[in-house]
Order: structure tokens, then sequence, then C-alpha cells
């Protein structure tokens, strides 16, 4: 490889800022879209309890008499 | 119409007569013609052309690309949600087997009717709603509303917290600090009145409650109403037989049925029960059919299923019966003077009715005195209903009163006269508090009670609702309610029946119940508040008020128990009887005057009743059983009144009463009244969530407090072009299966087969001669020796309500995916009901056929899928192996039937902002069913789940399955038993002598493909042997 033909190379400072850039730049791609843009319906955990009192059509337990 | 219609008769086109499913089609609009040659509509595939995009980049730039890919790949795959962990329980509930359901009976409160339901729930889930088989009302159906209700449990957008409002809109409060600033100003009310404002009540502990409240604070006044209601009938009911209200129907022993402007089997009534019975007097097994005439203004789900039908505006329906009445009376079938002044001649001349039909509806009452009904619509007035009571009367039709059961009301209905008295006394400052108890009377009453601004003149305004609405923005405290399935109570809607309602589920949020909010209020303290509040109210009542009238020979406990696993308890009690009729009630009613400009018909919406389901995606998505617009309320006119408005679909339309005006787009419905305009009501919601606010338009803006006519009818309407346009997302164009080239689809492709009752009794196998025969097959056919899963659909009791669409999505975990989606023919439901008009546009005969993957023992999508992600089961089954599809769309392409759905988005996420990717919405899902993703094919599995299901029990117990262990989720819903499955194979079954009926018929039976899916022809039951 000809040395003169350096027009398309990068200089190694430039390349080490477009590395930082790009890294700077994936680290906030990870995080400041997926928090800014959080779904409206991001509703809170709920818990599932069956109702005590209720009677199942289960012919097991007390209440089904 | 405009262009289309020129071109068509420029063309020397006439409007063919046979199957049509919309004007576009009668007139063979070209660009409509033209867009059945491509899978997708317009816009809705990009072609993607890879020299155009990738050509001349340099091999830099390809690995940039690339590189730039890869990074974003691995960031966007390193999000990785953490769904949570799955852990055994540490107590195990007893009633709770893992992976197994267990079910409650419960009852129904999404109308008034209070059907019995059974819930079924996973892991403690409710995930699927069904009727109570044991039900003496319902019997195992419930309606698409019903069933639609669980999504209301798991809305995100249900209220989760008491709120109080505040000068910049509302705030949290604790419970408590509710409830003492509440009993605070109940506590000062004094003389001035605390109004309750509420629906229905069909509770006798609700009413109990609320009969305490009056005890404690006895200025309570209580205001119950219903948008849609019976009060005319009633009211004329009274006028004739001096009490009671008007009895239930025997539909299913009538051997002809006069429907005048009701739709009893799509909007009045319990009509889960009147399509049962109805459906049982067309029976195609005992031969034995009913005659169903249909005077009506605007097409109706009943209108549909008519043997004959004639159009008539609302106010000629009174003149319409005193003709029918001078008629039968000048041919000796009935004696009476009545109807003197009226001609039945004179007035078929006078408005250009069918005189054939009018003369075999004459002849049909007279032959078949008493067994004839004859029913008028809730729409209209009081005169019309007093003139059918007295005819049915005449022609001895009481005998079709049921005399086992009839309509309980515990609560009278105000009038709109006690509404005005309402305002006026708020307008005075003599009304110290307002409960909206679970109602919405801003967006129900009429605008011109001014009901919305007077709310500021009373000091306490509090709405108890299940999410935001347009009177909660209106109050001062808007407090959250649990739904049905977290809530205790009891129904009485009958005689001889009481029903019980039980919660599935503890309260998912901090919401309480309605009555028990009341007696907390009652006893004046907040701290008496605790979660059996109103159990043990409940409870006490039956234990000393309802126990005794039951005459039990067990103890009470023993007597809660069952009735809570039953879902309800019989009483003894008799029906009224029926007096004698006051012929009198008629003296002094006239005609109605006629209308000199149009007509207004105000009517319920199908899909989402009056608007407390507008929330509901599911039921905005199902498409409406006539028109099959989604997402929409629009203004319902003629063909010709179209034409004399210069007016096409989607032109938008002012619609004027009075000073009134609400505009809107039209649609051109065939086979309704000129000079009518027909509105449903339920849409335009504001302040109501997401999924509500902004879908149609609010056509109860055109209600007014003094209606001339009838409340739902206005009588001196008028219309005009608005110019603009807007977009109706119909559904009735979507995957058209039938070749352009071929329209007479009945003779040429078979698509839809039907005859007439004449001609079946003379041929019963007629059907059979239009079919292809059996072409060899150059294979040897996979012999099915054990279990072949088929289903059959008799279309003479279908009558395509669509209840089998929406438990389909229900068991399915099918996605709504908006009207945007719609528009591009993505709707993801897997059963469509296909609708076609025959005959001309004033007068169409309808037919309906239910569409779903006819699981083809050669199925055409299977061959060409190259990733073998659609494959045939040793059992019959057409199946999908999601994991495998990647989304090249050839069996759709390939699918005769139209029946496959793709899912060009995460549906769940794309509509409404994620809506549906909520995590609550998870909860919703039923386990036993994949929840597809982007990119991935779909269609009906013949609910495979419920299969495997019945398979594994029958392996547990050691014995082979049978077809009748299984049920799909379309057969279980079906109000009147159309929908058969089982196994082809076993002879004995009733399904099997569905299948091999001299009826039935597939679909497209020439393309060899051979269906699973046995349609049973219908029978239109007319006087001739031709259609």
């Amino acid at each position: 490889m000809n040395l003169n033909q350096t027009k398309n190379k990068m200089d190694r400072k430039k390349f080490f800022l477009s590395a930082t850039l790009a890294a700077a730049g994936i680290a906030l791609f990870k995080y400041i879209p997926f928090t800014s843009t959080k779904k409206k319906f991001e509703s809170k955990k709920v818990e599932v309890k069956i109702n005590p009192l209720a009677v199942s059509r289960k012919k097991v337990g007390e209440k089904n008499v | 119409m405009s262009d289309y219609r020129e071109e068509n008769i420029q063309n020397n086109n006439t409007p063919d007569p046979n199957y049509w499913r919309s004007f576009e089609e009668l007139y063979r609009n070209e660009k409509t013609l033209e867009a059945r040659h491509h899978e997708f509509a317009d816009g809705v595939t990009d072609d993607f052309n890879p020299n155009e995009n990738l050509s001349g980049i340099s091999r830099r730039k390809f690995l940039a690309l690339l590189g730039a890919s890869a990074a974003l790949a691995g960031v966007a795959c390193s999000d990785y949600r953490d769904k949570g962990e799955i852990v055994p329980y540490n107590v195990k509930p007893e009633e709770i087997i893992l992976g197994r359901p267990n079910y409650y009976a419960s009852t129904c409160t999404a109308c008034a009717n209070a059907c019995g339901i059974l819930i079924k729930t996973r892991e403690g889930r409710p995930i699927k709603v069904d009727g109570n088989p044991e039900h003496p009302v319902n019997q195992g159906k419930i309606c698409a509303k019903g069933q639609a209700n669980i999504l209301n449990l798991y809305d995100p957008e249900r209220l989760q917290q008491p709120l109080k409002k505040t000068s910049t809109g509302f705030d949290t409060i604790e419970w408590n600090k509710a409830d003492k600033d509440i009993i605070a100003a109940l506590s000062m009310a004094g003389s001035k009145e605390i109004a309750i404002v509420t629906h229905t009540i069909t509770s006798p502990t609700t009413l109990k409650v609320l009969e305490d409240f009056k005890s404690k604070f006895p200025s309570t006044k209580i205001y119950s109403y219903e948008l849609f209601n019976s009060s005319n009938r009633n009211s004329a009911w009274t006028k004739c037989y001096g009490s009671g209200s008007f009895p239930l129907i025997k539909w299913n022993e009538a051997k002809v049925i006069v429907s005048l402007e009701a739709d009893f089997l799509g909007v009045e009534g319990n009509t889960v029960e009147n399509k049962r019975l109805f459906a049982e007097g067309r029976d195609v097994n005992k031969k034995s059919f009913s005659r169903l005439y249909v005077v009506e203004s605007s097409m109706t789900l009943t209108g549909m299923n008519a043997d004959y039908r004639m159009r008539l505006k609302p106010e000629q329906q009174f003149a319409f019966v005193m003709s029918l009445m001078s008629e039968l009376n000048k041919k000796g079938v009935i004696s009476t003077s009545l109807a003197s002044d009226y001609n039945l001649d004179a007035f078929i001349q006078k408005l250009n009715l069918d005189k054939e039909k009018v003369n075999h509806l004459v002849n049909d009452l007279a032959a078949n005195k008493g067994k004839t009904i004859l029913y008028a619509g809730e729409l209209l007035p009081e005169n019309v209903h007093i003139a059918v009571n007295i005819l049915n009367d005449l022609l001895g039709n009481k005998n079709l009163y049921r005399a086992d059961s009839a309509e309980v009301n515990l609560i009278n209905l105000v009038s709109l006269n006690e509404l005005k008295e309402l305002t006026n006394k708020i307008e005075n400052g003599q009304v110290a508090a307002v409960i909206h108890l679970d109602c919405n009377p801003v967006y129900h009453f009429p605008g011109d009670l001014n009901y919305k601004n007077l709310l500021s003149k009373v000091p306490t305004v509090v709405t108890l609702t299940e999410r935001l609405n347009e009177t909660s923005q209106y109050s001062n405290y808007v407090l959250p309610l649990n739904h049905n399935f977290e809530s205790w109570g009891d129904a009485k809607t009958r005689t001889g029946l009481i029903s019980l309602q039980q919660p599935v589920i503890a309260p998912l949020h901090n919401t309480r119940q309605k009555e028990a909010i009341l007696l907390t209020w009652i006893s004046t303290n907040p701290e008496t508040y605790s979660e059996t509040l109103y159990h043990d109210y409940l409870m006490k009542n039956w234990e000393t008020n309802i126990y005794p009238t039951l005459k039990s020979k067990i103890e009470f406990k023993q007597l809660w128990f069952g009735a809570l696993h039953d879902g309800f308890a019989l009483t003894n009690e008799s029906t009224p009887t029926i007096s004698s009729i006051n012929l009198s009630a008629l003296n002094g009613v006239s005609s109605n005057s006629e209308s000199n400009g149009f007509t207004l018909v105000l009517r319920e919406s199908y899909q989402v009743g009056d608007g407390r389901f507008a929330n509901n995606g599911w039921l905005q998505e199902l498409p409406h059983p006539v028109s099959k617009i989604t997402w929409d309320n629009y203004a319902a006119i003629s063909h010709n009144t179209a034409k004399s408005l210069n007016v096409e679909n989607d032109d938008l339309v002012e619609v004027s009463v009075g000073e009134r005006k609400l505009t809107l787009p039209v649609f051109i419905q065939a086979g309704n009244a000129d000079n009518t305009i027909t509105i449903e009501l339920g849409y335009g919601r504001e302040f109501s969530g997401i999924v509500a606010s902004g879908v149609g338009f609010n056509a109860n803006s055109l209600l007014s407090a003094k209606p001339e006519f009838s409340n739902w009818i206005y009588t001196n309407a008028s219309i005009k072009k608005a110019g603009g346009k807007y977009s109706l997302a119909s559904t009735q164009e979507h995957r058209a299966f039938d070749n352009p080239r071929t329209q007479d689809l009945h003779l040429k492709r078979h698509i839809i087969q039907e005859g007439t009752v004449a001609l079946y009794e003379k041929k019963p196998d007629f059907i059979q001669e239009h079919r292809p025969k059996e072409l060899e097959s150059v294979y040897t056919p996979f012999q099915y020796n054990e279990m072949k899963w088929g289903m059959a659909i008799d279309l003479n009791k279908c009558l395509g309500c669509g209840d089998c669409i929406v438990a389909c999505n229900v068991e399915n975990n099918v996605p709504v995916v908006g009207k945007d989606q719609v528009l591009k023919s993505r709707e993801m439901q897997w059963l469509r009901i296909d609708r076609y008009y025959s005959g001309s546009p004033d007068d169409p005969r309808v037919s309906v056929q239910p569409m779903l993957c006819q699981h083809c023992d050669q199925a055409p999508c299977e061959n060409v899928c190259p990733v073998v992600a659609t494959t045939h089961s040793p059992d019959g089954l057409n199946q999908m192996v999601y994991n495998r599809c990647v989304g090249t769309r050839y069996c759709s392409n390939n699918c005769p039937y139209k029946v496959r759905r793709f899912n060009f988005f995460n549906f769940r996420d794309h509509f409404r902002d994620g809506y549906q990717e909520s995590s609550i919405f998870a909860l919703m899902n039923n386990p036993e069913v994949t929840v597809r993703s982007r990119g991935v094919m779909e269609k009906c599995t013949f609910c495979v789940q419920r299969i495997e299901e019945a398979r594994s029990e029958a392996t547990r117990k050691g014995i082979p399955i049978k077809g009748t262990d299984v049920k799909t989720a379309c057969q279980e819903a079906c109000p009147t038993n159309a929908i058969h499955f089982g196994d082809i194979n076993g002879k004995d079954s009733e399904f099997y002598k569905y299948r091999t009926h001299e009826l039935g018929y597939y679909v497209l039976e020439e393309l060899n493909v051979r269906p699973n899916v046995t349609y049973i022809a219908k029978l239109r039951n007319i006087h001739t042997e031709e259609l």
C-alpha cells in the first residue's frame, strides 16, 4: 500500500474520538429511549387473590355442600 | 351515488339482482372490482426492490451499515425485560390445582337482564365468561357484551383510587377522608333533597340498601333511568290490562311473528333468550318453521332474518296495525268496530306497500289465529303498543304469553318529566347532594335538561364509577367501584327465580362495591367499612327476608352455599294472571301525524349498548351485524334518500331536529325506508379513556326532554350535506373471495346456498343437485380411521349476531387492532360473518354465513408454506406452528376462504400507545393459547386447546375421547345453537346428523380442497317454492 495514498484513511485521533462518541451514543441509546418513551399503560403490579368467600364449581372444600 | 353509477348507466350495465354485499358491488364499481384482484388494499404493502435501494453501494458503506446494524441489534436485544419469577404457592388455596381451570357461577351485570354466567378462572384469574348452563333464562349462553365484560375487569384505565376535585383537576384521596367529607355533607342536607341517580335496580338487596339509605337520610329521592327502556310498552300494557308489565313471549311456539319496528333479536329485551326461542321455532330437523314478518324503517338484525320484510316509517305503524285490524274484521276473523276508520287497501296504495306481502300477512294471521304474535318495538309510542295489545287479544294470541315466568321490575323508571323536576329543584337550590350510582347521566340525559351545567349548583356531587366518564368531570368526588367479577350481589328480573352474584377475584385495585360505600355512609362512620361489609349484609338479607319465602327444607347456610354454587335459587312464586282487556284503552288514541320531512330514529348500538361498553375494544371492533362497520356510528339512510341528497358513503351530513344539530358521516343502508335517518347511540364519548374517547359521534345531543312522538323518534328532522368526508371502517368488502367475472354467486360458485321451506318439503335434497362430483385424486387420501374433527353450521339458526366472534376473541387472545388497521383490512378476528344481500336495494333479502378456517383435508395453505409452519394433524386439524412461521403470507394468499390473519404489527403494542401491553392485560390471556407476535400468521384452530384438554382428561380416565367432549368457544357462545362440533367418524352423534344432512353443503366445494365445515342451507318460509 502506498503510504501517500492516505486521503481515505482516518487518523488515530479521529478514530478514537469516533469510537468514544459511538460508545457514548450506544450507551445513551440503550437507556434514554427506553426510559423516555415508556408506555403510557405500564400499570402497577396487581396481586391476584381469589375471594375466600366465593364458592367454586369444584367439588372440594367445606363450602361445597 | 355519483360517478360509478353514471358510469354504470353509460356502460348500459344493469344492477345485478343476485347476491351482492354493498352498493359498490351492486353497481359494479370498477375500483371495488379491481381491488378484489389484490390481496391487500392499496397502500397496505410497499414493494421492496433491493436493486433500487442497494445498487451502487460501496463496500465501505455496506460494511459500515452492517456494523451499525449489528451494534444496534446488540443494544436492542440486550433490553431484556424481566417478566418476574414463577414461584409455587407456599400455601396452595384448596380450590386451585395449577394448570386446571376453576369455574364460578355468578350473575352478569352488563345490562338489566341479569343473565347467569359461569366464570372460568386460571390460578385465580378470570379468563373467560360463558352462560351458566343450568340458569333457566339464558341456559348456558351469554351475549357479546357479557363475554367482552372480562376486558373491563383488566382495563388499565379503571379508576384505582378515590378522587377529589381540586381547582386544577382531580387529586387522589383516602377512602376514609372521602367518606368523612361525604357523610358530613349528607348529614347537613336537612330538608334539601339528596338525589340518587342510578340505572335500573335488579337487585332486591341493593334496593334494601337504598331503602336503608332513605331511612337514614329521609330527604333522599331515587331517580332510576335507562336510556333505552320499555316504558311505552309497559304503560300501554297497564292501560290495556290494568296492572303488570308486558309478558314474556313464547317465540318458539308462534307460527307467525309480526315484528313492528322491533329488534327483539338484536337489542330489545333478553336477546339471548329471545334468539334461542326464536331459533327453536325454526328447526330443520323437526321440519317446523315459524314465519317472520318484519315491518320497520331501518334494517335491523331482526329484519335481516325476516321471511317477509316491508319498509315503513315509524309514524305509519299505528295506522298499519289499525288497517290490519280493519281488514281482519272485514274478513270475519275478528269482530271489532275499533278500526272502522281504517282501510288496508287505501293504506297500501297510499304508501305504495307490496300488496302481495300484506295479503300474505293478513291470510297468515287469519289462518293461524291464536298462534301468531304481533310485537311492537320499544321505540314506538304508546298508542301503537295499545293497538298491538288489542289486536293480539282479538286474535286470541294471549296463548303465546308465557305463564311460567314474567318480568319483575323492582323499581319504576323515572319519566322525562320527573327528570325535569329534578333539574328544576337543582336550579332552585333545593338539592344538597347528587349521588351518581354507577351511571352517566351527563352523557345520557337530553341536552335540553341542561343537567351538566346545573350540577355546578349542587354543593356535593359524588360519582361512583368504574372509570372516568362525562359525569365524573362534573363531580366533587369520584369513587372507584369494583367490577362485576369483584362484587357480591343478587338479581331478580323474573318470577320464580333469584340469581346470586359472587366475586371470583379480590379487588385488583383500591376499589369498593357501591352497596358497601352506601352502607358505610349509612353508618356515618368511615371505619365501619370492611371487605365483607356487603357480603354480610347480603347474606343477612337472604337469611331474614329471602330464605323464608323460598320455603326450603334445608338449613340456610346449606342453601346459601348451594345457591352460590348454582348461581341462582328457584322460588315458588306464581306468575301474575292476565285479566281481560280494556278495549276502551284505544279511545281517544289517534293516528300519529305524518312527517313532512325526515324521520330520525335513534337506536341502541349493537356493539357498545348505550355507551357503557364504549371503552371495550373487542366490542368497538365487532363488525355491526348489518352494516359491518366498526369503531363508529353514522347516519344510515336509504339508497333513494342518498340519491335525492346527492350524497354517498362517508360524506358528512348535518342532521337537525329543531335547534339541535349533529354532523356525522352517512352510510347508505339497503332496505331502509326513504326519508328516514337512523343513528345508533352510545358513541362520541368524552373524558372516557383512550379507547372510548373520540370514537364516533354523540347523537345523544339530538335527544329532547320534550319529545313529540317518542323519546327516540323525531318526525321533524332534517338533513343536509355538510361537505367533507369521514372514513367509516367497514369490513364488508374485506376478504371478498368471489371472482368479479362470475357475479352470479348462487348458481356458479355455490358460496352461499339457500332455498324455501316449500321447496324443501317437495324435494328435500334439492341442495345436492348443485354439488360437484368428487374428483379422483392421484394420491391415496389419508385415512382418518379414528377421530376427525369437523364443524357444522345451521344457517337456519344462525342470525348473524356476532356473539361467536367475541367468544373466539376472548378464548384465543385475539388482539384489538384499531380503526386505522381495520381500514387496511387488518382486523384479526378469526371468525367473520359474511353478509350478502340479494334482490333490490329497496327490498333486499339478507343472507349470512359465518366464515372461519375450514380445516380442509387438502388445504391449499399447507402446500405453499416454505417453512412447514402450517401442517395437518392426524385428527384432521389444519395447524399453525407459530414458532416456525416467518410471515411469507403465501398461505393467506392461497387460502380460498380468506380466513388467515397476519400480525402486521405487534398489535398489542401498536394499538393506542401499547394499551394492550399493560402488565395487567396479561392477566386476561388464556394461558393455553400462545400470544402471537409480529410477523406471524394465525387463524382458527378449532379451539385445539380445548381438544387437548378433553384428550388429556380422557387419557386420565383411561377412556377414548369422544366428539361430544369438546365444545369450541364459538359453539358454546352461539345463542341459537347454530354451531355443532364433533367427530366426523362418530356416527351416532348429533353432529353426524348435521354433517350428513340433506341440506348440507361445503363452500367452494368445486375447488376440491375438502373442507370440514358443513353449512346447512338456509330455508326461507315464504309462500312460493322459488326465492
